[in-house]
């Protein structure tokens, strides 16, 4: 008996364990982001740029080989960003990304901003001695003496855009989509935009502290945290909207003689004043 | 009284064998040697330890597209007799589950007769274990379709998979490196398909 409990306790080891996940994320292939631009030429600081890719997909846009802002596409695959534009030729890129890692980046655009006469500095030809037949040109960016040193507040307006309904100062409601939110910031601060604690977009303002961005909108209510900051000082705004189902609208009520239509559709919904009435007639027994 | 003194004198060896450890470390030139039972000195466990997730994305092309990764799986013991290491799934499927009803099935090999993984199919090798062949397997993303072969994960039901079996003392740890591979297309919806396993290592 003794020895039979000696050689147990000898010979009880606990095995070890180790429990690990098996993951794998299937990806519906990236569409290469495609630009559409308003003017290809243009005097204008700031231009809208939009594209389209994946629906729902990270999208990364670089400006000059340099990264400006990180947005997501809506359901449709859109997005849209406000961009600035530095004197000369402005080369933009996109680079969509899903969650398998796949990426996909199209050729650059090229928005080349002229400079009106007499109102702004010709950009300014750096030589050197390496290459002086060749001037090499370098992009003057307007200076604006506040956004070098760290100011007291940054302020951050947002322009609520037409078609939504406000139903209080900072709740809309609407059935589209996504919605372009547009902006007034401290100069090039760092705009980061959530949606219900997701962050959806990243960019920086431009030069003259505007921004604009494509924001996808979820079924239902979307509180959309704006977040402004530069040199460490930054403020927060939030926005709430509701986006609603596009219906049918369903009349509970027609008076045709009188012309009056009551009926039920959704909030932000167009409804277009063509109305096609089928004339049944009862006849008597 | 006979058997009662004798469970007391067990108690007693298993308490001397706790203490001991505190005593031979008050001892110069001790420290860090003796041998217990069939351990060496204050190593006479065995631990486990893989990755905790293994991730194998896929973006389907418009044929079958595949990914293969490994997952190194590292066994600790001064056992002399080495040890044994196994796997398992956590639950009675062995599916890939995504978020909705769809579902990746385990390829219908097995380690006497592993396959090429056909479309939307997962499974495991390790190379030169049984007729997996020696490979060498390398972690590829969203390729075609290879000839490596590959077996099921066996259900928490079923008997668990022989991984890796040794008879000497493994310290540092033996690395088994085990694979895992999927091919999908695009009958597969896209979503974040996973299951759980586990791995088990026991002192021989």
């Amino acid at each position: 008996m003794f020895k039979t409990s000696l050689l147990l306790l000898l010979l009880t080891l606990s095995p070890a364990t180790f429990a690990t996940t098996i993951q794998s994320s299937i990806c519906e292939p990236v569409s290469a982001p495609v630009f559409t631009i308003q003017d290809s030429t243009t005097t204008a600081t700031t231009e809208i740029v939009s594209g389209t890719t994946s629906s729902n997909i990270s999208v990364s846009v670089q400006r000059n080989t340099q990264h400006i802002a990180t947005l997501t596409s809506d359901e449709a695959g859109a997005f849209s960003l406000q961009v600035s534009l530095a004197p000369g030729s402005n080369s933009f890129t996109a680079t969509s990304t899903n969650s398998c890692g796949s990426a996909s980046s199209q050729d650059p655009i090229i928005i080349t901003r002229t400079l009106q006469q007499n109102t702004e500095s010709p950009i300014t030809p750096i030589t050197t001695a390496s290459s002086a037949e060749e001037p090499i040109e370098q992009e003057v960016t307007p200076t604006i003496p506040s956004t070098t040193t760290k100011p007291d507040a940054i302020t951050l307006r947002i322009t609520v855009p037409s078609g939504a309904i406000g139903t209080s100062a900072s709740t809309l409601i609407t059935s589209d989509e996504s919605v372009f939110l547009k902006g007034m910031s401290h100069p090039s601060a760092h705009i980061e935009i959530s949606n219900n604690d997701i962050k959806v977009a990243d960019l920086t303002a431009a030069s003259d502290g505007s921004f604009g961005v494509l924001i996808p909108l979820s079924k239902g209510t979307n509180i959309l945290t704006i977040h402004a900051s530069f040199a460490g000082v930054s403020t927060t705004q939030i926005l709430t909207y509701i986006r609603n189902e596009k219906e049918t609208p369903q009349f509970t009520a027609l008076t045709i003689a009188g012309v009056a239509l009551v009926g039920v559709a959704s909030v932000g919904l167009i409804l277009h004043n063509k109305l096609h009435l089928k004339h049944k007639s009862k006849r008597g027994r | 009284m006979k058997r009662y003194t004798q469970h007391l004198l067990v108690l007693a060896i298993l308490a001397l064998s706790l203490l001991t450890p505190a005593i031979s470390s008050a001892i110069p030139g001790d420290y860090g040697a003796g041998a217990y039972g069939a351990c060496t000195y204050n190593t006479c466990g065995i631990t486990v330890t893989s990755d905790s997730v293994v991730n194998i994305n896929v973006t389907p092309g418009s044929s079958t597209t595949c990914t293969t990764q490994k997952d190194s799986v590292v066994v600790t013991t001064d056992s002399p007799t080495g040890y044994s290491l196994s796997m398992k799934s956590n639950t009675s499927s062995s599916n890939l589950t995504g978020s909705s009803a769809a579902f990746i099935p385990p390829t219908s090999g097995t380690q006497a007769s592993p396959t090429a993984l056909a479309a939307n199919t997962w499974g495991y090798r390790v190379d030169s274990l049984a007729s997996f062949g020696s490979g060498p397997t390398i972690a590829s993303s969203n390729t075609a379709p290879s000839a490596a072969t590959f077996a099921a994960v066996p259900t928490s039901a079923q008997t668990a998979a022989s991984l890796a079996t040794t008879s000497a003392v493994a310290n540092p740890g033996i690395i088994t490196p085990v694979w895992f591979g999927i091919c999908t297309n695009t009958a597969t919806p896209a979503d974040t398909y996973s299951t759980g396993i586990t791995f088990t290592a026991v002192v021989n």
